[in-house]
């Protein structure tokens, strides 16, 4: 038998384990010594489900990349035509800055932060370009219309394709956009609407769409055609005719995903290689029509659309030879005593949860070594609606709640025992709170009197422990009771609240607050981990399931976990990447830890079969 | 042995199916939350770490059906224009029946 060096005139090295390897080693071939087995990075396509967007839609416009997403108006459940943005950056999903009007069943294209939106339903002609943080109008496309197909960028933009009130109904009507003014073009030689496109205005791609003049059914356009920068040309249809898909890629390498096939809505995926298409063995995960479109032949996203209501779920393409482990929430080791609102602060290897609960209020206190809760000496008095941070060698609490009365009690802890210290200067429940230590933290807000959590009675205070003795920080924005917070003293982030959950968010330099951007979801009650303010996790609240990644600069959504945890501890001086939450209202005692998206190498070993 | 198993879960965005597990095991999503998955030991531990809620084959089509059916009787009471025949896509949801 030949081997493999007179076959291809290379030798097949050998390795006593897998080689430090990146993704240009794809195709190369390996022998794993340790194993006894040929081994070789391979790339493959495959659809995965990516964050939930913040708004459930379709007839949105996509554009950008998967790294830097773009998801342009639509409409809601109930037809509500949408002049909402959102911005996806790789991991989740984040409001921008809203349409001048609604729009739906638009064309657009470009980046997340350079593109444009023509047309719409009903029948408009009106254009807009987004730069990133605020839309702004450009002149109106020359044909009002709906239902049409975009290419290209916000200086040089291609629109083609429409449907048009009157007989026909659909047309080829096509116009370039130069940055100044619009034009129109020689019209597609399949008149249609619905129909994809992608690539530039001097070479562009439209396929499929719908002509209902055919005999019915099947309605569904095959047709592909190219655009020169003058005139569409005809070439290879579609495997499958489909209508309101999505496209991404260019006239070259193309890719075509999702819509309507007669008899309903596929999950098939096409390939286009300039020539031909081919049907790819990769599908959606769910069958949808009206799903937005973006990024490119090997990666892609496939936004929102009817399946068949209207949904916020959101599919990533990639071929690759990476396999890329998405974040998410795993169960962990429950509490021994289950509560709500108490002291909480750590890592996920080294936590506290004291006291909280309700009706009966606990003074129980647990740590966590990464593997289990042990309980440990008991707080000096009981209470709910306990506010504190701090880690398993250090923390403070403050206020709460007794059966009774609120509390202004406030108590220590050294790493063994609970120590009485100086009250707060007033009652107080329901407090936000920031630090890492029981001898420096903020304490945010509160309920300050009256028979229930009110607007009426909650305070805007920022009070600061220093480990001896109570001062007064800068005043809060807002008054606010159940925010929550992370990073340092000097340096923190606090978000949401009661007051109706809400999503607004402060940062503090140590003296005073200033208002950040918003969270996608309002939360009150949740869990929050960041060591920094340049850093952190933001999650859960009330019922909502979900989480919000914060870079320093913005928030955008993550995994959800599986259980609510209103109220839940939380391990404050953790990171976007190493989060966990504990305990429920009233007396829940699940816990779940964050493990952070990875990626790695689709290594696979080599057989005869 | 049936070639698939069905659960409910909600999906809860990434992660919740992944590109693996598309490499590993036959995954579809249906209407009303129902997942079609490879009646093999990948697809059904899938179901189980999503906590799905395992159906027959009856009765998962039958809350495909509740859905749909939600979904034409709402489009049934769109006016008449909406549902004009030269209106694209703007057709009579469709029954979808599990294979």
């Amino acid at each position: 038998m030949a081997t493999y060096e007179e076959i291809y005139g290379k030798r097949v090295k050998d390795f006593d384990s897998d080689p430090t390897l990146e993704s240009s080693y794809e195709g190369q071939v390996w022998y794993d010594k340790s194993t006894g087995v040929l081994k070789s990075v391979v790339s493959a396509a495959a659809w995965s489900s990516t964050s939930n967007m913040v708004n459930a839609l379709a007839r949105s416009q996509g554009a950008g990349t998967t790294s830097a997403g773009l998801s342009m108006g639509g409409q809601d459940g109930s037809d509500t035509k949408l002049t909402v943005t959102e911005e996806y950056n790789g991991t989740g999903w984040s409001l921008g800055g809203s349409m001048p009007a609604a729009k739906s069943d638009h064309a657009g294209a470009g980046t997340q932060t350079a593109a444009f939106a023509a047309g719409g339903s009903p029948y408009l002609n009106s254009a807009y370009n987004y730069n990133g943080t605020s839309w702004s109008g450009i002149p109106n496309i020359g044909t009002a219309r709906q239902k049409f197909a975009g290419c290209g960028t916000t200086t040089a933009s291609l629109v083609f394709g429409a449907q048009v009130p009157g007989s026909p109904p659909q047309g080829g009507q096509t116009e370039e956009y130069n940055g100044s003014s619009w034009s129109e073009q020689n019209d597609l030689n399949t008149a249609r609407a619905k129909l994809a496109g992608c690539g530039t205005q001097t070479a562009g791609l439209g396929f499929g769409g719908y002509q209902p003049t055919i005999p019915s059914p099947p309605k569904q356009k095959a047709q592909t055609e190219q655009y020169d920068g003058t005139s569409w040309s005809e070439v290879s249809d579609m495997i499958t005719a489909t209508s309101a898909g999505a496209g991404a890629g260019t006239q070259t390498a193309a890719i075509a995903y999702g819509g309507s096939a007669a008899p309903g809505n596929t999950t098939a995926t096409q390939d286009w290689n300039g020539t031909a298409w081919t049907t790819s063995s990769a599908t959606l995960g769910t069958a949808l029509s009206n799903n937005g479109g973006a990024g490119t032949s090997t990666s892609a996203l496939s936004i929102a659309g009817y399946a068949p209501s209207v949904t916020n779920n959101v599919e990533e393409y990639n071929v690759s030879a990476n396999v890329i482990t998405a974040a998410a929430w795993a169960a962990g080791p429950a509490l021994g005593t289950g509560r709500y609102s108490g002291v909480s602060g750590g890592t996920t290897t080294a936590a506290i949860f004291a006291g909280g609960g309700y009706p009966r209020d606990k003074n129980e206190t647990e740590l966590y070594d990464g593997t289990s809760w042990s309980e440990v000496n008991n707080m000096n008095s009981g209470r709910g609606r306990l506010s504190g941070t701090g880690t398993p060698s250090s923390a403070v609490g403050a206020g709460g709640y007794t059966p009774n009365s609120y509390s202004s009690a406030a108590e220590q802890w050294n790493g063994t025992n609970w120590s009485n210290i100086t009250s707060l200067p007033a009652s107080r429940q329901y407090m936000g709170s920031i630090g890492a230590s029981g001898s420096a933290a903020l304490f945010i807000g509160g309920n300050s009197s009256g028979s229930a959590p009110s607007p009426a009675y909650q305070v805007n205070e920022t009070l600061y422990w220093n480990g001896s003795s109570w001062a007064t920080g800068g005043s809060y924005p807002n008054t606010v009771w159940n925010p929550r917070g992370f990073g340092t003293i000097s340096a923190g982030i606090s978000c949401g609240g009661n007051n109706g959950p809400n999503t607004s968010s402060y940062s503090y330099n140590g003296s005073s607050w200033t208002a950040g951007p918003s969270l996608n979801i309002a939360r009150d009650n949740c869990g929050a981990s960041g060591a920094t303010d340049g850093d952190g996790l933001i999650y859960g609240g009330g019922s909502d399931l979900s989480s919000e990644k914060w870079d320093g600069t913005s928030f955008a959504t993550s995994a959800s976990f599986a259980n609510t945890h209103n109220g839940g501890g939380s391990n404050q001086n953790g990171s976007s990447s190493t989060a966990m939450i504990f305990g429920n209202a009233p007396n829940g005692n699940a816990h779940e830890e964050f493990t952070a998206e990875t990626t790695t190498l689709n290594v696979k070993t080599l057989t005869q079969s | 042995m049936a070639h698939f198993i069905y659960g409910v879960a909600e999906n809860t965005g990434k992660g919740f199916f992944t590109a693996e597990d598309r490499r590993k095991f036959f995954l579809r999503g249906y209407p009303a939350n129902v997942w079609m998955v490879g009646n093999n030991v990948d697809g059904a531990m899938w179901l189980a770490e999503k906590g799905a809620r395992e159906q027959t084959k009856a009765e998962a089509q039958a809350l495909i059906d509740a859905e749909v059916t939600a979904a034409q009787e709402a489009w049934d009471a769109l006016p008449d224009e909406e549902k004009a025949p030269a209106m694209p896509d703007n057709q009579r949801p469709v029954d979808v029946i599990l294979p």
